[in-house]
């Protein structure tokens, strides 16, 4: 495997990603006026799935090269966009002088070659950037990792059941979850022990983020963050994860009616002053899923806010495990044919290749010819 | 009990345990419960957690008398009052007490009589150094 393929590859990633946040994007504007829209657990198993295609798309690729060696599919078939432009050109459907559409059909090929060979001082400008974000980010992801495990190593371990650690400390104000290897681990302030509500409600939501996967996913996703860390399609899909991973926890305890909406929203409006007021240096955030996020600023304030009208509007039942599926369907099968159209121009010469090459010489001799003969 | 990395101060809860363990000397589960404010409603387990965690911590020793753990502070309450302040002069008053004493005089909130308490502090501690 050759550096060429590897970028070419994270070129294929970053598009898909692309595509994917703008397909949940249109899909959460679509979803926001129907009867769906307070449904937390299936709009965040949604995204979850369309996420999970994306990660899939590789295998897709592999599996379509295959069919296609195979001789399943026809010769004359290829989803990539760039080949279908190639065709589309050599039919005339579009006037473009054949140099002109060369360089912009090689484009992304030259690009990649710039910056895998740091031919130019663009290829460097992007190598650099992209080595400097991916250090600085996976620094802080190992910081933090650090930071947590010195946390719960330090805690006092309250309660172990069923591969579950709870441990109390008095080093976090917000109580959180988190997994190892093994183990997974509940983190609450030791304080929360002389507030019996709030430490059966934290408990309570942390198992919930628990049986939804949530800290499996929020951990794939601060690992890929440093890889994909200047994508806006990644950072959208990012926040979205996170906000409805807690709308849906939200609402998946209230619904067990074992706790009190007046309760609930208390303790998260308690545990955030409590956050809010303390001059923690470095609250931890990741690789970790909090009761609520201590950070500042509008858009948190904003998030709490519509968690806890969305608790107080909460009315239908959940959709089926039928209807999640039929939901999930489209998007998974939109970003596999999207994952083999954005790949870039075959390696192979293939015959429209020979021919855009071959229009591309003759018109370099006419061109010479003229330049001769006046 | 999993001996830890020692903390070196009190949370609010742990705090008002140990005010009650400093009090009583030494004590129970349901010494220092029956201490506390009779509208504070704490379980027993989670009392027994605190004390468990402060003898985690250090802050106390715990033995076993007919079968109940009777815990005992390790450390005196004056020695965490002088760390405490030790590390407030450190944050707070870029390691000069003298700031930390001016800023308490300066404090409004002194009466006369505090006051005069204080000067008779630092008169008897003059009087140790010279002697």
């Amino acid at each position: 495997m050759t550096a060429n393929s590897i970028f070419n590859a994270y070129i294929d990633a970053n598009l898909v990603l692309l595509l994917a946040a703008l397909l949940w994007f249109a899909a959460r504007v679509l979803l926001n006026r129907t009867s769906f829209r307070q449904a937390g657990l299936m709009q965040l198993q949604m995204v979850y799935a369309i996420c999970l295609a994306v990660a899939l798309a590789p295998l897709v690729i592999a599996g379509h090269a295959v069919v296609t060696q195979a001789g399943l599919l026809g010769s004359g078939y290829s989803p990539s966009l760039s080949d279908y432009a190639l065709a589309q050109f050599l039919n005339g459907r579009f006037q473009m002088a054949p140099s002109e559409f060369e360089a912009l059909w090689m484009s992304r090929t030259v690009f990649t070659q710039q910056v895998t060979t740091l031919g130019s001082p663009l290829g460097i400008m992007v190598a650099a950037v992209l080595a400097t974000g991916f250090s600085i980010y996976a620094a802080r992801l190992l910081r933090n990792a650090l930071k947590v495990r010195s946390v719960i190593r330090g805690g006092f371990l309250w309660r172990s059941l069923r591969g579950i650690d709870i441990v109390l400390t008095d080093r976090v104000d917000v109580p959180f979850s988190t997994r190892g290897m093994g183990r997974r681990y509940i983190v609450l302030p030791s304080g929360l022990l002389s507030q019996a509500d709030d430490l059966r409600i934290a408990i309570a939501h942390e198992l919930q983020h628990m049986r939804q996967g949530d800290l499996g996913w929020e951990i794939a996703v601060e690992v890929l963050r440093p890889v994909f860390f200047w994508n806006p399609g990644f950072a959208y899909l990012k926040r979205e994860i996170e906000e409805l991973r807690e709308l849906a926890c939200d609402q998946q305890v209230l619904t067990r009616r074992r706790i009190g909406l007046q309760d609930y929203c208390d303790c998260l409006l308690r545990v955030c002053d409590n956050a809010m007021g303390r001059n923690r240096p470095a609250q931890i955030i990741v690789p970790t899923v909090p009761l609520v996020r201590p950070e500042g600023g509008r858009r948190a304030a904003r998030f709490l806010k519509r968690r806890v009208l969305s608790m107080l509007t909460q009315a239908q039942a959940a959709p089926s495990r039928l209807v999640t599926g039929l939901m999930i369907l489209p998007f998974v099968a939109a970003i596999s044919f999207g994952s083999l159209a954005s790949q870039s121009n075959s390696a192979d010469w293939s015959q429209d290749r020979l021919m855009l090459s071959t229009i591309v010489n003759l018109e370099r001799l006419d061109q010479r010819t003229l330049a001769t003969r006046y | 009990m999993r001996q830890k990395k020692k903390s070196e101060f009190l949370t609010e809860v742990e705090l008002e345990f140990m005010t009650e363990l400093w009090a009583l000397g030494q004590g129970s589960v349901r010494d220092v419960l029956a201490r506390l404010a009779p509208g504070r409603n704490l379980a027993y387990t989670s009392a027994a957690t605190i004390l468990r965690i402060l003898e985690q911590k250090g802050f106390v020793t715990s033995e076993k008398v007919n079968k109940s753990l009777i815990y005992k502070p390790a450390l005196a309450r004056e020695a965490y009052q002088s760390k405490s302040l030790r590390n407030l002069s450190d944050k707070l008053f870029d390691g000069t007490p003298a700031s930390l004493v001016a800023r308490l005089v300066d404090d409004d909130g002194l009466s006369e009589d505090a006051l005069e308490e204080i000067r008779a502090l630092l008169d008897r501690r003059l009087t140790d150094y010279d002697g």
